[in-house]
């Protein structure tokens, strides 16, 4: 029996279809869709999450019951890294490695009251990173994820791994990226404030595209522009973005426009200091 | 221990924070003219004990809300709310270890990991797979312990250095993990202050770091986050902190007739200078509103170089108030309810003011001078 999976960004929603053949009997074709753009998850959408999670091959559906998830969570639960002692690799089995409860070590400081929705996501992720699958349930879990916490670096980090591993659309990960950072410009959290890295997820995308990007050329430089065009035009000062602008100028070219663009915004408004210091580096760039 | 005190480093600023409740509820002023020493411990307490959930946004940064509390409590002197050993094992079970020396030239930066969300056991024969060691998590985590009295010589300060080496760039900025991110002037900050509280520069090339912070020089004296990019008054307070850490500038310079300095200083003490705005608050941009935590950023910066008698005091204390919250800690702006980041800041701030009652700070560290001192 086969299955195949592919995995797809198309107009706002994960698509995931699922493909099982069978010696003797039809194709089966499964398409599961799901909205990628969901600010906060809501409950139905964790358990759909949760039904993915459990369902993992579509020829042996495993609904376990819940005594077995705890017993299996439980086996999984591991001591601190402090103490060193080896912990041996997780379990491969479906149920097995659902789920990974935060271990906060000895006498933690700052509790954070997490909401059950995000202790959920977190405990599944830290599974599925750990087992390191980098599978279309994985992808939509690292969406839920950045919902929850867009300037965690590590499940971008994670989630640049499964986009590779999958063969995904990137084009389709522009937008996506896009989209999250639109819903968080005010929050500046997808800029990742306080530990800057992955401060522009954006930038850590492009990071991962690397050459890539770089053989894309013009269409992708006026992507880029265009990407930031955006959040400037929601904050016309939003910092991370007038620094990756420059950056994209310099690597990429595309000077010529620039300076009216600054005209543009000053004429919005002239106390516009961002827009000041752009047109000031090209007098001293050219 | 020197003689002049020591400015300890300070934390990385963010470019921008907008922490909102999520209730909805009506902000409204403290009614207090005073700083409300009681209430900020209170409210510090309180995020000491627990954290609302609406932070869990911030999960990955739980390390600098650790260091933002307690620091902040060392500052209003009541520091006895505080579990140090607690603190101090708590702290400590994020360091990554190496397996063995051999993995320090692997590329990695094995400092410590920034929470729980971004540390993950280790793997088969005890070695450390999953390595997440943060610049900035590795500063708050050092700045935590020593603001705690634990004694930094028994922390490995040979592996956190020598992998530190991997992050510096070229041109002499850092990279803050190991996975590729931006580099920006924080990440040196972060870097010398490392150093600085380890109290060894085998971490990092100072010179090279030196180098790109002139680059970070704006047209009109204040320090972008990377050259070219707009002066910010969180990247001039990394770029003169960095500085007078390495050592590449004097003490209260300004005061020193015929000093020479490796950057612009009369234009730098002019944008400082200009960045308190009519309010009496310091912004971080011109034409930027006044934030409370640029009292403390660009504030910090006049006191390193000697200038913060030419500031309107009077004003700054008065627009600090109105940001200051009836629930105890600071919000944003006027009116805002608090958050622990601009909390603490207004602390800082006020503690720059030399408001009774208040411990003094190490400029350049971000933490108390007791702290800095290691007593």
């Amino acid at each position: 029996m086969n299955l195949e999976r592919t995995v797809r960004i198309k107009n706002g929603f994960l698509e995931i279809t699922e493909t099982k053949s069978e010696r003797e009997g039809p194709k089966a074709s499964r398409r599961i869709r799901f909205a990628a753009t969901v600010i906060f998850p809501s409950s139905s959408h964790l358990k759909v999450v949760r039904a993915l999670l459990i369902r993992s091959q579509v020829s042996s559906i495993l609904i376990p019951n819940r005594a077995r998830v705890e017993e299996a969570s439980d086996g999984l639960r591991r001591r601190p890294a402090a103490g060193g002692d080896g912990a041996t690799e997780p379990e491969t089995g479906v149920v097995g490695r659902c789920s990974r409860p935060q271990d906060d070590g000895p006498n933690p400081v700052v509790p954070i009251a997490y909401k059950p929705e995000f202790e959920e996501a977190m405990n599944y992720f830290r599974a599925i990173y750990l087992s390191d699958e980098r599978s279309p349930r994985a992808l939509q879990l690292t969406h839920l994820v950045i919902l929850l916490n867009p300037g965690n670096y590590t499940v971008w980090h994670f989630r640049r791994l499964v986009l590779e591993a999958l063969n995904a659309d990137l084009d389709e990960e522009l937008d996506y990226v896009e989209r999250i950072a639109k819903k968080n410009s005010k929050n500046y959290q997808i800029w990742s404030i306080i530990n800057g890295s992955c401060s522009s997820s954006y930038t850590l995308l492009f990071g991962i595209i690397g050459g890539g990007f770089l053989k894309l050329g013009t269409y992708a430089t006026a992507k880029e522009l265009q990407f930031t065009r955006k959040i400037l035009s929601l904050d016309a000062k939003n910092y991370h973005a007038w620094s990756h602008r420059q950056w994209i100028l310099q690597a990429l070219g595309g000077w010529e426009d620039e300076l009216d663009y600054c005209g543009q915004l000053l004429k919005d408004d002239v106390f516009n200091n961002s827009a000041w210091n752009q047109a000031r580096i090209m007098h001293s760039t050219f | 221990m020197g003689t002049s005190a020591e400015e300890p480093p300070s934390p990385p600023p963010p470019l921008e924070w907008d922490q909102s409740s999520s209730d909805g509820e009506e902000p409204s002023p403290s009614t207090s003219i005073s700083f409300d020493r009681d209430r900020h411990v209170a409210y510090l307490e309180m995020m000491y004990q627990m954290l609302p959930s609406y932070y869990q946004s911030q999960e990955i940064n739980r390390l600098t809300l650790a260091y933002f509390t307690i620091s902040g409590l060392d500052i209003l002197g009541a520091l006895d709310r505080v579990d140090k050993d607690a603190v101090a094992s708590w702290v400590l079970s994020f360091q990554a270890h190496p397996g063995d020396k051999n993995q320090l030239n692997n590329g990695q930066f094995y400092g410590f990991q920034g929470s729980r969300s971004s540390q993950f056991p280790l793997g088969c024969d005890g070695v450390l797979i999953h390595n997440l060691s943060h610049l900035a998590s590795t500063y708050c985590a050092l700045a935590t312990l020593k603001t705690v009295g634990y004694n930094l010589s028994n922390v490995d300060s040979k592996s956190i250095l020598t992998s530190m080496r991997n992050l510096q760039q070229p041109d002499g900025s850092f990279l803050p993990i190991h996975i590729g991110a931006e580099t920006d002037l924080r990440f040196v900050y972060c870097a010398a202050a490392i150093c600085f509280m380890l109290g060894d520069w085998n971490g990092m090339d100072r010179e090279k770091a030196k180098e790109y912070i002139i680059k970070c020089q704006s047209y009109d004296g204040g320090f972008g986050m990377v050259p070219g990019s707009e002066s910010h008054g969180g990247g001039t307070y990394c770029a003169v902190a960095s500085l007078r850490l390495m050592g590449f500038m004097e003490d209260d310079i300004l005061s020193t007739s015929g000093a020479s300095s490796v950057i612009d200083l009369p234009l730098l003490l002019e944008w400082c200078l200009q960045r308190q705005a009519a309010d009496g608050g310091f912004q971080g941009r011109p034409n930027k509103p006044s934030d409370t935590c640029y009292a403390f950023w660009v504030g910090a910066v006049l006191r390193i170089l000697g200038g913060y008698k030419l500031i309107d005091g009077k004003a700054l204390r008065e627009f600090l108030i109105t940001c200051q919250s009836k629930y105890g800690g600071f919000g944003k702006f006027p009116g805002e309810l608090p958050d622990i980041y601009h909390s603490y800041y207004g602390c800082t701030a006020f503690s720059l003011l030399e408001e009774p009652g208040l411990n003094s700070l190490s400029f350049e560290l971000g933490i108390t001078d007791v702290a800095a001192l290691g007593i």
